[in-house]
């Protein structure tokens, strides 16, 4: 009796799990979509570390869905590989002589992914709501208006220098007005439309896995030479680098240093170095009511520990020489923006201890760390929070020991390293600053004004400074900038910026690193930007990627060997279950 | 045995109000503020920021929170993802059904070669076979699961796709053609995880078969002129067996959570993958969501085995009428 009972609970729970496995398999299938095409599409496949959060243009945090959106939205001009800005949806454009009144004409063949036309309406919407909701790009942006469909006029608050007019409207994409305004705002945020108007649409996102682009076939402009591009989602650089060797992908962006020498012996796989944007610094917490420590809010200090780092040695053997030494805020890829003549602080131990000396701090108490003047030891805790920096820190306390500073680093995460930065313990609304120093870095835009901003006082109270750093001169040049009459000008204006922050020190510049990008021989087009091969910031970089032969006919999927193994295994698994339950049951009776 | 299950049943619910609690205060007991999650990017604005905070509830004080999510938690409702700004549900239930596939195989496939594998061990214990068995078992159990997903890649690259679940480049024409890339997709990590548990199925249901094969009644069967497989199955298989469903049971446990180490080494978008994701995103909301999946399903598969157990060995809900064991 009991045995019979046996059986049937595990066939039971057999024939559960088997229906469970094929329900799970419908439901999987019927999420994808089936497209039947005459021919095989050209698709390029690309592989990347950057996650993408969300792709609603307003919400979005990641480098990732930046990356997407750009292609997806146009904006009215476009950054090209020189730093000069190109028009894209603007026809041609005039601005008043007080540059405050700006009026652009549309093109009239520019469509959204939907059909509908694009016009001047969905232009000034866009500007409109971009002032309401958002803080950067639209910050100078009051009224703006559509005077006919295709003519819209934009209103600044203060004579915008062009450059940054430009790129402030080459970040700004470009909302259907259509879609949009019927959006309860309270909701938008997570509006997950993607109707656009660039040269790619989404056919697919999956979370977390990979995204489908297609090219858009009403696009008004020389339209993109594949016709699908993937990024697939990687979590590790090593995955990315498998995936590449094995011919999953045809691109990996951004492939880490250590992988290069594997990858140079593998035939057919090209590697491109480039100079890039990305920064790698050391923040000083420099807040005056802020919690770190407070000799740290002398630059005669922070100046010691510049002098006292050797950064040629860090891009050597941290960063395997793919990088170069760190001196301003922004790379020199920023081309004319970057002041090439910040010189005087060298890799100097004794010149670091004498202006510690010099300026009071001395080791009092003979423990080889020097007190500041009101006797608290230069013991500074270091907060870090990638796999590189262990190694960086242990440099650094190399160095900052031998001039009587001590370090203690530790270990952490980006959340709470920021959550540590913008800790606002006394809610005064203004970040407390609750650390001594920290490892962290940027990646790049087409135009310095956003790194540069980052350093004003403005910036703390807006909680975009993470060092809590704060000079007259340097916010006073920064609102001349803004405001420059010419190009030259500005880049005069952001010379004399660069060379303060030189010799303040609120940052220390470590380095900036190259970027490094792999991808099968079998592709070319490629276009060499200031930040890579394929960028996030240069709508263009992928436009002309394209096959270097025409496409071999694929391999015709189906069944081939494995699959008749599996098939024979399970056939014989049934068989043996089979022959066992008959014995089992002959013999039970 | 009735009021045994209702013992169990009681205690399965009270576990798992218990572990909501909990998972709620747990992950406002962290370090980090969520709110402060959305200070860093410079493009995100402060009216987006304060907005966002509003729609995620997190100007209310933490017990409002912990109602409102008791209430919606009863609803379905298991909040919107910090990281994805959608609701958990739509990113996590695909993900669930991954980890499912691939576990779910992976573990069956396990028990059945472990159990052959460990019934021949047991019938034939001392022999070479025996001891051949055994030290690739242990060798193998040794073996971190990333290490040995790691070494299968290395054998099969070139010849078999090595991450992911699909080829998103392939635009799948039918039904079979999608299930043949998810097939292709699925064999290396299955493999890895076949490999990974089925050792420990092995080893237990060898020592415990050899236990039962040593009793009396064993020999009074083989006097009866019984053959091996005859008693296997009919006596000492049955007998033996009770540990195995003890570890089948906290298993499930494992299916449902995914296998996180080779789900990351394959880019397997599985539960496991999902949770190591939102733990670096600091993604609240979807990382309550999936420990209270994961804990539902230990606790009920948990209780399964009890009710199991009880089937098996009557003994068990003997004890509880008695009073003996609760």
């Amino acid at each position: 009796m009991l045995e019979r009972r046996y059986w049937e609970v595990l066939t039971t729970l057999a024939m559960t799990t088997l229906i469970l496995l094929a329900t799970q398999y419908v439901a999987a299938t019927t999420a994808t979509t089936y497209m039947v095409m005459q021919e095989q599409p050209v698709i390029f496949r690309v592989g990347w570390t950057y996650d993408i959060d969300t792709l609603n243009p307003i919400t979005f945090e990641t480098d990732g869905a930046g990356f997407i959106i750009y292609r997806i939205y146009d904006g009215l001009f476009g950054a090209k590989p020189d730093m000069t800005f190109a028009p894209r949806l603007v026809e041609s454009w005039e601005v008043s002589d007080d540059r405050m009144t700006w009026t652009f004409h549309i093109r009239k063949d520019a469509k959204w992914h939907d059909g509908e036309p694009l016009t001047a309406e969905d232009v000034a919407f866009t500007f409109n709501l971009w002032s309401e909701v958002w803080a950067y790009s639209a910050m100078h942006f009051e009224e703006t208006e559509a005077t006919d469909d295709y003519t819209v006029v934009v209103h600044t608050d203060i004579p915008l220098s062009v450059d940054l007019m430009l790129y402030y409207l080459h970040t700004t994409v470009i909302l259907p007005k259509h879609i949009w305004e019927n959006v309860d705002p309270e909701l938008f945020e997570n509006y997950p439309n993607t109707v656009g108007n660039g040269p790619f649409k989404v056919v697919e996102w999956v979370e977390g896995q990979y995204i489908t682009l297609e090219k858009f076939d009403d696009y008004y402009g020389e339209k993109p030479k594949v016709d699908r591009i993937i990024f697939k989602y990687f979590d590790s650089a090593e995955g990315m680098v498998r995936a590449l060797k094995n011919h999953e992908i045809d691109f990996a962006l951004n492939v880490p240093a250590h992988a290069v020498e594997d990858l140079k012996g593998i035939e057919g796989i090209k590697i491109s170095v480039l100079p890039s944007m990305t920064r790698r610094d050391l923040g000083i917490s420099c807040y005056e009511e802020g919690l770190g420590h407070p000799a740290l809010r002398d630059k005669w200090v922070r100046l010691a520990m510049a002098y006292a780092i050797d950064r040629q040695a860090i891009v050597d053997m941290i960063y395997l020489g793919y990088a170069i030494p760190g001196d301003s805020v922004i790379s020199p890829a920023f081309g004319d923006w970057y002041n090439p003549n910040l010189k005087g602080i060298e890799f100097n131990l004794e010149k670091a201890a004498q202006i510690l000396e010099e300026h009071g701090y001395i080791d009092t108490d003979g423990d080889g760390i020097r007190e500041d003047p009101e006797g608290n030891p230069l013991r500074f805790r270091l907060f870090m929070v990638w796999s590189e920096h262990p190694r960086i820190a242990e440099m650094l306390k190399s160095w900052f020991n031998q001039i009587g500073i001590d370090i203690v680093p530790e270990m952490m995460d980006e959340d709470t390293l920021s959550a540590r930065i913008y800790a606002d313990y006394d809610e005064d609304d203004i970040p407390d600053f609750d650390f001594d120093l920290f490892l962290w870095g940027w990646t790049g835009e087409p135009d310095p004004d956003m790194f540069l901003y980052c350093e004003t006082t403005d910036s703390i109270e807006e909680w975009w400074s993470e060092v809590g750093w704060s000079n007259e001169t340097y916010d006073e040049l920064y609102e001349e900038q803004l405001v420059a009459a010419s190009k030259d000008e500005r880049r005069q204006i952001i010379w004399k910026m660069q060379e303060i922050l030189y010799w303040e020190n609120p940052y220390i510049f470590l380095c900036y690193l190259k970027i490094i990008d792999a991808y099968w021989s079998d592709w070319t087009g490629f276009v060499e930007t200031p930040d890579g091969l394929i960028t996030y910031a240069w709508r263009d970089s992928d436009m002309n990627v394209h096959l270097a032969a025409p496409p071999a006919p694929p391999p015709a999927p189906g069944p081939g060997v494995p699959m008749t193994m599996i098939a024979g295994g399970v056939v014989a698994l049934v068989i043996v279950i089979g022959v066992a339950y008959a014995i089992v049951r002959r013999r039970g009776g | 045995m009735r009021e045994y299950i209702l013992r169990r049943t009681v205690s399965l619910f009270l576990t798992i109000f218990s572990v909501v609690t909990f998972n709620f205060f747990l992950f406002r007991l962290m370090p980090i503020d969520p709110m402060h999650l959305f200070a860093r990017d410079p493009r995100l604005g402060p009216v987006i920021r304060e907005r966002l905070i509003k729609i995620f509830g997190l100007d209310k004080p933490v017990w409002v929170q912990y109602v409102l999510y008791l209430k919606e938690l009863l609803r379905g409702n298991m909040g919107i993802s910090f990281y994805y700004k959608k609701p958990v549900t739509k990113i996590l239930v695909p993900r669930l059904f991954n980890t499912i596939l691939l576990v779910g195989v992976g573990e069956v496939l396990s028990i059945i070669l472990g159990v052959i594998l460990g019934m021949i061990s047991a019938v034939k214990r001392g022999s070479k076979i025996d001891i051949a068995n055994i030290f690739f078992a242990i060798l193998i159990w040794s073996a971190p699961g990333f290490w040995i997903g790691v070494m299968l890649m290395m054998a099969f690259m070139g010849i078999l796709p090595t991450s992911g679940i699909v080829s998103p480049e392939i635009i799948h024409k039918d039904l079979w053609t999608y299930l043949w890339d998810v097939g292709r997709h699925m064999i290396l990590p299955t493999l890895t995880l076949t490999l990974v548990y089925y050792t420990e199925y092995t080893l237990i249901m060898r020592s415990s078969l050899v236990e039962v094969l040593t009793e009396d009644y064993i020999l009074t069967a083989k006097a009866k002129g019984l053959g091996t497989l005859g008693i296997l199955l009919r006596h000492a298989l049955k007998n033996a067996s009770l540990p195995l469903v003890t570890l089948t049971a906290v298993n499930l446990g494992i299916i449902v959570a995914g296998d996180v180490e080779v789900e990351i080494v394959f880019s397997w978008p599985g539960l496991g993958l999902l949770i190591y994701e939102s733990v670096i995103h600091r993604d609240y909301p979807m990382l309550q969501a999936a420990f209270l999946l994961v804990t539902i399903s230990v606790v009920v598969a948990n209780f399964l085995a009890d009710i199991l157990y009880a089937v098996l060995d009557p003994r068990v809900s003997y004890r509880v009428k008695r009073g003996l064991e609760v």
